[in-house]
């Protein structure tokens, strides 16, 4: 049998990072994706002339070499980051809530937001300002112990990171009303909340901070040759450091020590058995303790039915036969709501039938080049707050499908003013099914375990320890410790990577 | 920095609140379901419909179009759908080979949920003349998922399509057109089917019984003059003929019918958008 020290199941972001921390850490590694290619939702497709982003909208705390953010800095210690040609986006977002007037452009750089904020919201400037200096303690905060690997001595954190202790516990709209911020620069800054999938009054100020401040600090990127470029550059660096890797091959079980019911192995789908003694699962913990595990200790079932389960994706693509300056499309990334207030919005989110937020991008704003002359890219982005589309049959999986995309396509030619439905040369819709079809994930969702009140950023952190209940297994990916998100996920796997390779270390 | 943040009246309520963020998660992790975890759920269930990976297909029929065509209908594990022109791969060991190839489905996509689909397939190359030649009612084969873009694309496409078919190249359009009658498809489609003879055409008989205000099918024959046939080759006056205003074009048969119909469509000025093609019967190549 062949015998690894740890199995990395999935070659999503989080499962990817995962497998390289391993290896750096000397340990022989084995790492399986059922489909043919790695990525998960990282990747990229073509249609006709075009190939479009699968996912990536825009990454972030990534940075430039003189302004580095975090990812930056871990895909250098990786070793992946001059694998990769990146390109920066060129602003921040553009907000639209017709319905209100709102109709907002914001900048990257904090002075400059601060600065646009107060011309569309004429004294808000100091609670702007406050805002980003907490959100800049909290990134602070948030370094602190990552150096402590989480244990963090609480009078320092009292002493040094008082603010982001203080405001831990609280929401967003809990925080941003403390910090007496006008209501218009509320809706303004909070456009950015679908990127994270739970309403404002639920949502973490911290998380939300953190996410605002590193986009707004450090600017966002997206890699040239799409999102497929970095997860081939994660790939070419794990053989590099030699590690196995099998593609078109699913891990059908997480095979259990007889004694204290930790990992000891994985079985694979065409029935290989691999020797084991550690995992990191890049998937969801419903499915690996619904159907791949025999023995699951109760408290461990109790905890995983407590978890609520974040939006499921739809994502239409768009390759149209003209510019973007000729159809009027202007920005390189829109939110556009029906409403400011997060808590109705979220509720209006839930079925097929009331749902019309959309999160759009039109790459060729940061890319010119990125679909041939006289071509633009577009892709459009919602989440079911429900498990809406389970009630779709098979027979009427087309014509919803079609609904929900025209839908789309309409909202944004009202909104923007854009013309561009008579320009479409291809287009491709991936639903709920799709992402259940590619990755697994149940009922679709793409966002991991919803950031609920109590079930946020910083209570997932501060618990690492108490969440690693069976020996040996730990996870990675957008359910994990760091909640969904790019640099979230690739997060995720750097800690479960190391966390992994001192458990390694410890019992062998 | 100078600013201290602070919710509650006193700084340290907001420190208290921070420490119950374990205790309170702790508290609602322990007092979920003890239910068992679902091993499937809906979408899931769904997605493996229209995406069902390989599954074992039983040969249940055997149909003579004709001198050179055959349809194939198989009864499947699992029931799947596709949209109308969508292919799919259908394998078998051939002598000590396991080979395979993608074929057009000429069922309709609601046969899918009953578990059966059909293939029609001239005989003009290594499998497809094995199968010709050999393949029985009760024969095991493997099929592979419904793939490919040649389908009518609502949001994209005109109402009025095109159809141009060589040879046997009409049997996306014939799913195409059940699937109008049966109702899951909205469009128009005029087919303007080229073969050489009337013996040649495959589904005349099935294409006609489907006439109606949405399906017009129009046989074009090179090599006879008949009555209530085309001649000739389907080039502009006949596209002319049969079009007006907004229409999209989508093209299935032999290499050399693409060539001519390029050729042919550069006086419609179309757009890239308005033109699809497949590729069908590559025939025997001499690798």
């Amino acid at each position: 049998m062949k015998k690894y020290d740890a199995v990395v199941i999935g070659a999503g972001n989080g499962g990817l990072v995962a497998a390289i921390r391993l290896l750096q850490g000397g340990a022989k590694v084995l790492l399986v994706e059922k489909h043919n290619l790695p990525g998960g939702f990282a990747t990229s497709f073509r249609r006709g002339r075009f190939e479009f982003e699968a996912s990536l909208h825009e990454l972030n705390d990534f940075g430039t070499k003189d302004n580095a953010g975090d990812v930056r800095e871990l895909f250098d210690s990786l070793g992946v980051t001059d694998k990769i040609a990146w390109m920066q986006i060129p602003e921040a977002y553009r907000v639209i809530v017709r319905s209100e007037n709102l109709d907002a452009t914001m900048p990257f750089g904090v002075e400059e937001f601060i600065a646009k904020m107060e011309s569309y919201v004429p004294g808000s400037k100091e609670s702007v300002r406050k805002f980003f200096d907490l959100a800049e303690e909290v990134r602070l905060a948030q370094a602190y112990s990552s150096s402590v690997n989480g244990k963090t001595d609480s009078k320092v954190m009292v002493s040094q990171y008082g603010n982001f202790v203080r405001s831990g516990s609280y929401s967003v709209n809990e925080v941003l009303r403390t910090l007496k911020m006008p209501q218009k620069a509320i809706d303004i800054l909070s456009a950015y909340w679908c990127y994270l999938g739970a309403h404002l009054e639920d949502m973490s100020f911290v998380h939300y901070a953190s996410m605002v401040n590193r986009y707004i600090r450090r600017g966002a990127s997206m890699p040239k040759m799409r999102s497929h470029e970095i997860s081939l550059a994660l790939v070419s660096r794990i053989l590099e450091l030699g590690g196995d890797v099998l593609f078109n091959t699913e891990a059908t079980k997480i095979l259990q020590d007889e004694k204290d019911g930790g990992v000891s192995g994985v079985l694979l789908d065409d029935g290989t058995q691999i020797s084991a003694r550690h995992v990191v699962a890049n998937c969801a913990p419903h499915l690996v303790y619904g159907k791949m595990m025999a023995r699951v200790p109760e408290n461990v079932i109790r905890a995983t039915n407590a978890r609520k389960f974040a939006g499921r994706g739809f994502t239409m693509f768009l390759g149209l036969n003209r510019t973007a300056d000729e159809l009027g499309i202007e920005n390189h990334n829109y939110f556009i709501y029906d409403t400011s207030d997060s808590v109705k919005q979220y509720e209006n989110m839930r079925t097929i039938k009331d749902n019309s937020v959309q999160a759009t991008v039109c790459l060729n704003r940061a890319d010119p080049d990125c679909s041939p002359k006289g071509t633009c890219m577009m892709y459009f982005t919602t989440l079911y707050m429900s498990d809406d589309w389970g009630n779709v049959k098979a027979q009427d999986y087309f014509k919803t499908k079609d609904y929900v995309a025209n839908k789309m396509i309409e909202r944004f030619e009202r909104d923007t003013g854009a013309k561009i439905k008579d320009s479409i040369e291809e287009i491709s819709v991936a639903t709920p099914m799709t992402y259940a079809r590619y990755c697994g994930h149940p009922e679709g969702v793409i966002y991991g375990y919803e950031s609920q009140y109590w079930d946020g950023l910083m209570p997932r952190l501060l618990m690492m320890g108490e969440d690693y209940t069976i020996r040996g297994l730990r996870f990675a990916g957008g359910y994990s410790m760091r909640l969904s998100g790019y640099s979230s996920a690739y997060f995720s796997g750097d800690i479960s990577g190391r966390q992994t390779v001192g458990d390694i270390k410890r019992e062998g | 920095m100078a600013y201290k943040f602070k919710k509650q009246i006193f700084g340290f309520m907001d420190l208290l609140r921070f420490k119950k963020l374990v205790p309170n998660r702790r508290e609602k992790l322990a007092a979920g379901s003890a239910k068992s975890l679902p091993v499937t759920y809906r979408v899931n269930e769904t997605a493996k419909i229209l995406h069902p990976g390989f599954q074992r297909a039983k040969l249940v029929e055997v149909i003579l179009n004709t001198s050179d065509t055959k349809t194939y209908i198989f009864a499947c594990e699992r029931p799947f759908y596709f949209r109308a022109g969508q292919y799919l791969t259908l394998g078998c060991k051939v002598g000590n080979s396991y080979v395979s190839r993608p074929y057009a489905i000429s069922s309709a996509p609601k046969a899918a949920l009953e578990r059966k689909v059909a293939l029609t397939v001239k005989k003009c190359g290594f499998f497809s003349g094995y199968l010709f030649d050999h393949a029985k009612t009760g024969d095991e084969f493997t099929i592979g998922d419904p793939s490919g873009e040649f389908c009518f694309e609502p949001l994209k496409d005109s109402k009025n399509v095109l159809a141009l078919a060589g040879g046997s190249g009409i049997t996306p359009f014939y799913s195409m057109a059940q699937s109008i009658a049966d109702g899951t498809s909205d469009f128009s489609l005029t087919i303007l089917y080229g073969a050489k003879t009337e013996e040649d055409l495959i589904f005349k008989a099935e294409l006609d019984a489907l006439v109606s205000d949405k399906i017009k099918v129009v046989y074009v024959l090179s090599n006879e003059e008949k009555e209530g046939y085309e001649h000739g080759f389907i080039g502009e006056e006949l596209i002319r003929k049969y079009t007006s205003g907004d229409f999209t074009v989508m093209m299935c048969g032999p290499q050399a019918m693409y060539a001519f119909a390029d050729k042919e469509l550069k006086a419609f000025n179309l757009p890239l958008r308005r033109i699809k093609k497949e590729a069908n019967c590559v025939g025997v190549r001499d690798v």
